[in-house]
């Protein structure tokens, strides 16, 4: 970052020694300029002046002959303040004889400024909002004002980064001074500036490159920019990558919080369950209805609605998943065939009457703490929102292992699984154990549901569109071995992911799923007990 | 053939619980009947698991009629070599009458061999003869399942029977017996020896039917840890000080399991 | 229950077959051209008789061997597929655009005939590629899966997956099958008019025929020592192979017959419904063909007819004038026919009649052992 800015300022350095013509004298003289731009004759001038300049004093003038609040008071120039109170251009209260803020005698008509000038006017005046409060209006302006080929406005934009404390925005006011760096007449200036844009991999600056490639004469110049493109599309490409395995981990994530909640049911308790799918559209149905609620009642609180819609999807979904336990599945224990088509009709039922009552297709907004992102590499940026599943998917992963492998509630589930009349001799209620067990993998799909509502829409499908890879998740990671999972999950979703854009075309998501599932039955065949072996119920089930 | 089944240094674990330690057992080939006892974990199961494919060693061999490696083969090709094992629970079909049962038990197995099969190749006289020297033949149109669980052990047996057994695998056949279906099978066994030819390895734990069959000469093989402790005559392996120090608890060997 | 009356019972057996050969062959047939039984009822049932076909496959699969395949439909829709690019190809040149290809390609700007479009010019072709390619297909899934010990659950997930990612696949227009758009505009099968109501008879007869043919083919398979086995394999498929029997190649054989049924049920319902789509492939069509079979009873080959056709007629019923919450309904049936009818329509008729639900498969010799050798099998 030093270097960078050391050069970028030795380079302004550089170009404004070569254009002094461009560089205004000392201290300007704002007065004799006001009385300028007030006088109708001399006001183009003034203006063609006052463009070159960077002084804030500017934008108080400007802004008031454009509003009409300019007025002339005796002999000086004063402008008119929202309050009433008048200011000289050097924004300092003008005072009467007695000491007392002046006013304006009845009858004073502002200063007018020339229709053919409000243009040029208000493009001075927008360079000024380089300096708003508002970081993505300064962000904004400073790429108008690279993209505008202006010199006029390099010192405007020096004054903005040697202020700016973003680092975010600094780094794009850099880049865009370099931009206008690359139509300066000087070729060393050029070159320099187009070896920046390569060492800083900005891609923003690519088209203009590309071009110069066709306009540049300098053969060291043109070399420098065929270096810089060079250097720039192989960065591109591996952020694209880097891009794509960040989507796959993200989309391994929420595979992984859904197939951790199969790994319990399925995995643990031997329940093949292909209504987890709905389960996961219950949980972010949730999300939608919680967020729905908030804005009708909480309207000021919105984005709080997420920290009471992730819990309560689980618990919701969990709710879902106990009855359901209740009422169906615990008759099918033994029978997984059987509990796989119940459930399969159980999951339709879900779907339909999902899209009877929600219609096709709604959404729900991330709350705003989610806008934006971590820029990882130059040009990527990892939005918060997938960042926070991929932390979610850790934090359930830890949460469910210490509450199976070292709480005492963990300890009577294994028992249960492992042996069932065993374990009701020593006391513990395999009825509860079974429900709640349920209860929490099926919460687990909601917990998914929620998360995934933060990047995609939420439609009836969806959960027919997840069931298929979290099968395929349990069933290559080793049926009821969390690490297993994990491997499988994120290792289906990056190959998705990366497989997608090197097949290429519309298609692409498709043709990577088939892949993948092709991949799976060779590999099953390779490993038919899948990435981790283990014994147990759903292994000996497995197995006949 | 110098040995029936010779098994040497067999070696199983699970998860890092040794359940065979370096395990070597040796079945002469006209012996007939071998008793395995031992406490409970000793192993005596896993042995048969280990002899039918179902657990995979760590290291060892099992040699079958000195020159078939067991290990290694499928649960079928076991089988088909002459392999038969009888589980601890009974497991017939019980949706299958006595008789389909039985078909199912004989004649051929393989595949093509099935779907070309002639209804003279079902050996009805064969399964005829072998459901009346355990009793069932006036039950064969009834389902399995109906049977009570003496006759379903009977079937069981009569099922390993029928496929022409060499060496016969029979874990704990007369567990849930009650005293006189028990004697019935000690009788059923008599009979076994007498008319057939195989070897019959047999794992129990009621200490009195193990004695009955003993009493007629057959070999008794102790098995503690995982490891053979003791081996000989009933009298013999009754008297020794290890076997006795391994039923600890027990006092002596002579208590009911 | 003695011997006598288990003969009895053969003889009722065979005298049902024998009168539904008779009412669903040769009756109907007769009725609709005496004008008693519209063209278009004649046309229905010929539908449901097709589908039959493919619920009988999943009996003799998951009914009777205990293997649930969730990707049926997939060998349904390769056999109504085949047939259908027969009839594109016969129809080809007399479309919209005069063009030696179908029309749905040239709307996708292909002008050559695909290469493996090409030996479906040929109806011999396209009728055995109908039956042997799913039923070679499923051979290779089950190569793939049962020798690798891939059972029960994981077989049917597996299954279910590929189903998903075959319905994926054909819903491409790359795939050049027509998209999701399927192949439809069928006009004719070696020269008689699809829409002539002579050709549906025709059809019809020629399903109800295969039907019976398939019906009393299966009836023999279950009868026998194979069929024996295979419902072995579904109680304690374990236990059979501690008899001495490798269980993969049964199940490889029965899901290869399974296949083979399901694609000739698909080449005989293709031109009575005049189009396949993808929607007919999916994972959802494969469950469903589950359900006729519960619905009707499984394990019992009367059972996988009576539900393909008492749910397909309930579909055509409520479709039509629910169609929104039609799903709702096939839902509820998945879960209430397992829960509380395990033994589906037969056996709920069976225990009204006081029944036995399942006979015996294979006649037992006992007590008098000498004089059945000859009727032990399938007598």
């Amino acid at each position: 970052m030093a270097v960078r800015k050391a050069i970028t300022l030795l380079l302004l350095g550089l170009w404004v020694l070569g254009a002094a013509s461009a560089a205004p004298g000392a201290q300007p003289d704002l007065d004799k300029l006001a009385n300028e731009l007030a006088t109708p004759a001399t006001q183009k001038q003034a203006l063609d002046t006052l463009a070159e300049l960077d002084d804030s004093a500017v934008e108080v003038l400007l802004r008031a002959i454009k509003d009409g609040a300019l007025y002339r008071l005796g002999t000086r120039l004063v402008t008119l303040g929202d309050d009433g109170g008048l200011k000289t251009v050097n924004d300092k209260p003008v005072l009467d004889d007695k000491g007392q803020p002046a006013s304006l005698p009845d009858g004073s008509a502002p200063i007018p400024l020339g229709e053919e000038f409000f243009g040029v006017v208000q493009r001075i005046l927008e360079r000024f909002e380089i300096f708003s409060k508002d970081p993505s209006t300064r962000r904004a302006t400073a790429i108008k004002l690279g993209n505008s080929k202006d010199a006029a406005v390099v010192p405007i934009l020096t004054r903005a980064r040697d202020q700016e404390r973003d680092p975010a925005v600094k780094a794009v006011i850099a880049e865009q001074l370099a931009k206008l760096q690359l139509i300066s007449p000087d070729p060393v200036v050029r070159a320099a500036a187009v070896r920046q844009f390569g060492k800083a991999k900005s891609e923003t600056a690519l088209a203009q490159l590309r071009t110069m490639l066709t306009e540049e004469k300098d053969p060291a110049v043109q070399r420098a920019v065929r270096e810089a493109i060079e250097s720039i599309e192989s960065h591109v490409e591996l952020r694209n990558m880097v891009g794509y395995a960040f989507n796959g981990v993200s989309l391994g994530a929420v595979l992984l919080i859904m197939s951790l909640g199969l790994a319990v049911t399925f995995g643990l308790m031997g329940i093949i369950n292909m209504a987890h799918g709905e389960m996961l559209m219950v949980g972010s149905y949730t999300a939608y209805v919680i967020q729905e609620l908030f804005s009708q009642h909480f309207a000021a609180r919105q984005d709080y609605y997420f920290v009471v819609a992730l819990p309560l999807s689980f618990l919701v979904t969990g709710l879902v998943g106990f009855l359901l336990e209740a009422s169906v599945i615990r008759f099918l224990y033994g029978r997984p065939l059987e509990t796989l088509i119940v459930t399969w009709g159980i999951g339709m039922i879900f779907q339909q009457a999902a899209r009877l009552y929600f219609g096709d297709q709604t959404s729900v907004n991330s709350p705003t703490w989610f806008r934006g992102g971590i820029e990882a590499m130059p040009g990527l940026i990892l939005p918060w929102s997938r960042i926070f599943i991929v932390v979610l998917a850790l934090v359930v992963l830890g949460v469910l292992w210490w509450l199976l492998q070292r709480t005492y509630v963990g300890l009577r589930v294994r028992a249960v699984m492992q042996n069932r009349g065993m374990a009701s001799c020593v006391g513990v209620s395999t009825r509860r154990v079974d429900a709640m067990t349920f209860a929490l993998g099926t919460g687990l799909a909601g917990v998914a549901g929620c998360a995934l509502a933060l990047i995609g829409t939420v439609d009836p499908e969806v959960g027919k569109t997840y069931i298929v890879d979290a099968f395929m998740v349990v069933v290559l990671g080793g049926v009821g071995k969390l690490v297993g999972t994990v491997v499988a999950s994120f290792g289906i979703g990056i190959s998705n992911k990366l497989l997608e854009p090197s097949i290429g075309g519309t298609a692409a998501a498709v043709y990577a799923k088939v892949a993948i599932l092709v991949a799976v039955i060779l590999f099953l065949q390779w490993r038919p007990t899948g990435l981790v072996r283990q014994r147990g119920r759903a292994a000996a089930e497995a197995a006949g | 053939m110098k040995t029936l089944l010779y098994v040497d240094g067999l070696t199983v674990s699970f998860d890092g619980f040794v359940a065979l330690r370096n395990l070597n057992l040796l079945v002469e080939p006209g012996e007939r009947i071998r008793l395995l006892i031992g406490p409970n974990g000793a192993g005596k199961t896993t042995l048969f698991d280990a002899l039918t494919g179902q657990v995979t060693p760590v290291s060892g061999r099992v040699l079958f009629q000195d020159h078939v490696n067991l290990l290694g083969l499928t649960e079928h090709a076991i089988a088909n070599r002459g392999v038969i094992r009888k589980f601890q629970t009974p497991s017939v079909f019980p949706d299958h009458t006595v008789f389909e049962n039985m078909v199912l038990s004989s004649g051929h197995k393989r595949f093509l061999a099935t779907v070309t099969a002639r209804a003279a190749s079902l050996e009805t006289d064969r399964i005829a003869e072998v459901l009346e020297q355990v009793g069932l033949r006036a039950h064969a149109a009834l389902p399995a399942g109906t049977l009570s669980h003496g006759q379903k052990q009977w079937l069981e047996i009569a099922m390993l029977l029928v496929q022409s057994p060499t060496l016969l695998l029979l874990d704990e056949p007369v567990a849930g017996m009650t005293r006189a279906e028990k004697d019935r099978t000690v009788a059923l066994l008599d009979a076994i020896v007498e008319q057939s030819t195989c070897t019959i390895m047999l794992i129990e734990h009621d200490m009195q039917f193990v004695r009955q069959i003993a009493g007629r000469g057959h070999q008794v093989t102790v098995l503690h840890e995982g490891a053979v402790l003791s081996e000989g005559s009933i009298d013999r392996v009754q008297a020794d000080e290890r076997v006795i120090e391994a039923y600890l608890g027990r006092g002596k060997v002579t208590a009911e399991a | 229950m003695s011997p006598d009356g288990r003969g009895s019972a053969w003889t009722t057996d065979r005298l049902a077959v024998g009168v539904f050969a008779i009412v669903f062959v040769v009756a109907l047939p007769i009725a609709n051209i005496a004008g008693l039984v519209s063209d278009y009822y004649l046309n229905l049932f010929g539908k449901y008789l097709a589908l039959a076909i493919l619920a009988l496959g999943m009996d003799l699969l998951w009914g009777y061997a205990g293997i649930l395949s969730l990707g049926q439909a997939i060998f349904f829709g390769i056999g109504a597929y085949a047939i259908g690019m027969f009839m594109m190809l016969e129809g080809s040149g007399k479309g919209v655009y005069g063009e030696p290809v179908p029309d749905f390609m040239i709307w996708n700007q292909v002008y050559q005939l695909p290469w493996f479009w090409k030996p479906f010019r040929y109806l011999p072709v396209a009728v055995a590629g109908a039956v042997l390619l799913p039923a070679l297909l499923a051979v290779l899934i089950g190569l793939l899966t049962f020798r690798r010990k891939l059972r029960g659950t994981y077989f049917a997930i597996l299954t279910q997956a590929i189903a998903f990612a075959v319905w994926l696949t054909i819903n491409r227009n790359e795939m050049k099958l027509g998209g999701t758009n399927g192949l439809t505009d069928f006009k004719s099968v070696l020269g008689f008019s699809l829409s002539g109501p002579a050709t549906q008879r025709a059809l019809y007869v020629v399903t109800a025929a295969v039907l019976m043919i398939a019906f009393a083919l299966s009836r023999r398979l279950v009868r026998s020592k194979t069929g024996l086995v295979l419902q072995a394999i579904r109680d304690n498929e374990r236990r059979l192979e501690f008899l001495g029997y490798n269980t993969a190649s049964f199940k490889i054989f029965v899901f290869g017959v399974a296949g083979g049924l399901a694609g000739l049920a698909g080449l005989l319902y293709a031109p009575q419904v005049g189009i396949i789509t993808p929607s007919q492939v999916g994972v959802l069509p494969s469950l469903e063909i589950v359900i006729w079979v519960a619905f009707g009873g499984r394990g019992t080959l009367w059972g996988a007819l009576l539900g393909a056709v008492s749910i397909n007629w309930l579909r055509s019923v409520l479709t039509g004038s629910y169609p929104r919450i039609w799903p709702i309904i096939l839902g509820v049936l998945f879960v209430a026919v397992i829960m509380l009818f395990p033994r589906g329509l037969v056996g709920f008729g069976a225990r009204l009649g006081g029944l036995a639900a399942r006979r015996p498969l294979v006649e037992p010799p006992m007590p008098a052992a000498v004089d059945v050798k000859q009727r032990v099998l399938e007598p």
